[in-house]
């Protein structure tokens, strides 16, 4: 009983590690192999491979989501861009420039092969017993593609599915909040229920990041160093909270606004870290590295550059301030909308409890 | 009737927004989402086959005798009813014959996991390069290797033995040139 030749695959587009988030450090890749009756799903760390097979009559369907991954990559890609183009347009020494040239070209591909890959995707698959990943579909124009060459193959075994069968009517509109959560047939056993956050920690992140706005703003007009330093713990101190607060956001009843708060403000805490590294090379490379011996002493000349020193500081402590200004306001504003909506809900909830009981 | 979820609010999704033809937006979340709906979504599970009853002289399974036989297992012979039948791959198994071919990895389809010993040597003959002198140890492991696993099942689908001829090349050229070397410095001294 040796089956073993018995099989043969055609390899299907696509290759990508499991995703679990925007940033995926994974060393396996998935990808998927046609066969005459199965799909097998391959995940290959390059030592070994884990394979699962879906046999094409429990197939019973393929779901598709586009996500904003690659967006915002490029969003990411092209700020990195930009500031090493700033990096090489200002500053003045020819091994410095070259070096944020070739860094801004590299940037520049990496944007360009993201771009050319097309809007990014999750697919799913699902069985009578199971919903899985296709994590190698994570393109959506590789994902209509595989879709296309698995659709003829599922439908000569399962049967073409007639329109009688599908209830088409598409004013059925929402479901009823009560009984339309449901958890996903995930085969790790994985609770996919959406809890309530009160967004606690976004509240504490934006209040952070609004003061430190404040802060910055003072600074644009009288610096001082102990105010620059407060700022940079400030700043430490809303880039962790932000990271917690991305953690915490997810699979949370957190509204998509609040959600993208949290976002831009990594974003911003980014670009702040990038200007802030490009600042202390331009101040290293404009004539005073005698007095940068060690961190501690790049730390207080970074603490002693007033904005009044150069257009390039004035233009960094601007942006900053707005951005704080901006998304610490607005952030706010949000979670603030959000902790009442709920407060009303759980209000009308237990008003609603107190009437059926009574 | 069953539904399907969206796979990012997990709210139900209705029957009129499966098989469109683009992506359209989730009615609760907004997200663009796409449903592709197959017949067996319709028609659920299947249930599982019973064994007959046996009447008078017929043959009986070998692992019910009250029930009837109705084929042979293509590995063993030996005669089955057909809840002891199991199709896999177009072959038609006892149990019995299933469980074994599981354990000693004899049938493919069920195979869930590999070790893929090409890439182990390959990999433990090309890394060490970057540390010239780990390949003194590195590249007779990986000869050794290849030698023993070269019979070895290697990933269900590439069957070539091009990585361990690699990893033997490979590995011979630092044996060689490790050799070359500790010839040369003796000689010198």
């Amino acid at each position: 009983m040796d089956v073993r030749a018995e099989t043969r695959y055609r390899r299907l587009p696509g290759r990508g590690p499991r995703r679990k988030g925007f940033m995926t450090v994974s060393f396996s890749k998935s990808s998927l192999y046609l066969s005459d009756d199965h799909i097998l799903a391959v995940e290959s760390t390059g030592f070994s491979e884990d394979y699962k097979r879906f046999y094409f009559p429990d197939i019973q369907a393929i779901i598709t989501r586009r996500t904003r991954r690659g967006a915002t990559w490029s969003i990411v890609l092209g700020l990195m861009t930009a500031c090493s183009l700033m990096g090489a347009l200002f500053l003045e020494r020819e091994g410095v420039c070259i070096f944020f040239w070739v860094l801004s070209g590299a940037f520049l591909v990496f944007l360009s092969v993201n771009a050319l890959r097309g809007p990014t995707c999750i697919c799913h698959i699902l069985t009578a017993v199971q919903e899985d990943q296709l994590p190698s579909l994570n393109r959506l124009r590789v994902a209509r593609k595989v879709i296309e060459t698995l659709r003829p193959a599922i439908e000569r075994v399962q049967g073409r599915l007639r329109p009688e069968e599908v209830n088409t009517d598409q004013n059925e509109g929402v479901l009823p909040a009560a009984r339309t959560t449901r958890p996903l047939r995930q085969p790790h056993a994985r609770g996919h229920g959406i809890r309530h956050d009160s967004g606690t920690i976004h509240l504490t992140a934006f209040a952070f990041i609004l003061f430190d706005g404040i802060l910055t703003s003072v600074l644009l007009l009288f610096h001082t160093s102990t105010m620059t330093g407060v700022s940079s713990v400030l700043t430490l101190i809303y880039s962790i909270l932000v990271i917690v607060a991305l953690v915490k956001q997810h699979e949370s009843d957190i509204p998509g606004p609040v959600r993208r708060m949290a976002w831009a403000s990594l974003g911003f805490v980014c670009v702040s870290y990038i200007l802030s590294y490009i600042l202390m090379m331009t101040t290293l490379m404009a004539g005073r590295p005698e007095r940068m011996m060690t961190q501690w002493d790049m730390y207080r000349v970074m603490l002693d550059l007033s904005p009044q020193d150069s257009p390039l500081v004035m233009g960094v402590y601007g942006f900053s301030a707005t951005c704080s200004l901006v998304l610490g306001a607005l952030g706010l504003v949000r979670v603030k909308r959000h902790r009442d909506d709920s407060a009303s809900a759980s209000r009308s909830g237990k008003n609603s409890g107190g009437e059926v009981n009574g | 009737m069953e539904e399907i979820s969206c796979t990012y609010c997990h709210q139900l999704i209705p029957a009129g927004y499966y098989n469109t033809s683009d992506l359209i937006p989730c009615p609760s979340c907004r997200t663009p989402v796409k449903m592709d709906v197959f017949s067996a979504f319709y028609r659920g599970l299947q249930p599982g086959k019973e064994g007959e009853t046996l009447i008078d002289d017929q043959a009986s399974c070998f692992y019910h005798p009250r029930k009837k036989a109705v084929l042979l297992c293509d590995h063993c012979g030996r005669f089955l009813c057909a809840l002891c039948d199991v199709e896999l791959g177009g072959r038609h198994l006892c149990p019995v014959c299933l469980e074994t071919g599981k354990k000693k990895a004899r049938i493919v389809n069920l195979d869930r996991h590999r070790v893929l010993y090409d890439g182990v040597a390959l990999r433990l003959a090309l890394f060490p390069m970057i540390m010239v002198w780990l390949t003194i140890v590195t590249a007779p492991i990986a000869i050794y290797l290849s030698i023993r696993h070269w019979n070895s099942p290697t990933s269900v689908v590439r069957r070539t033995k091009v990585r361990f001829i690699l990893a033997i090349v490979i590995s011979s050229l630092q044996i060689l040139a490790w050799t070359t070397g500790i010839v040369v410095l003796v000689s010198r001294r």
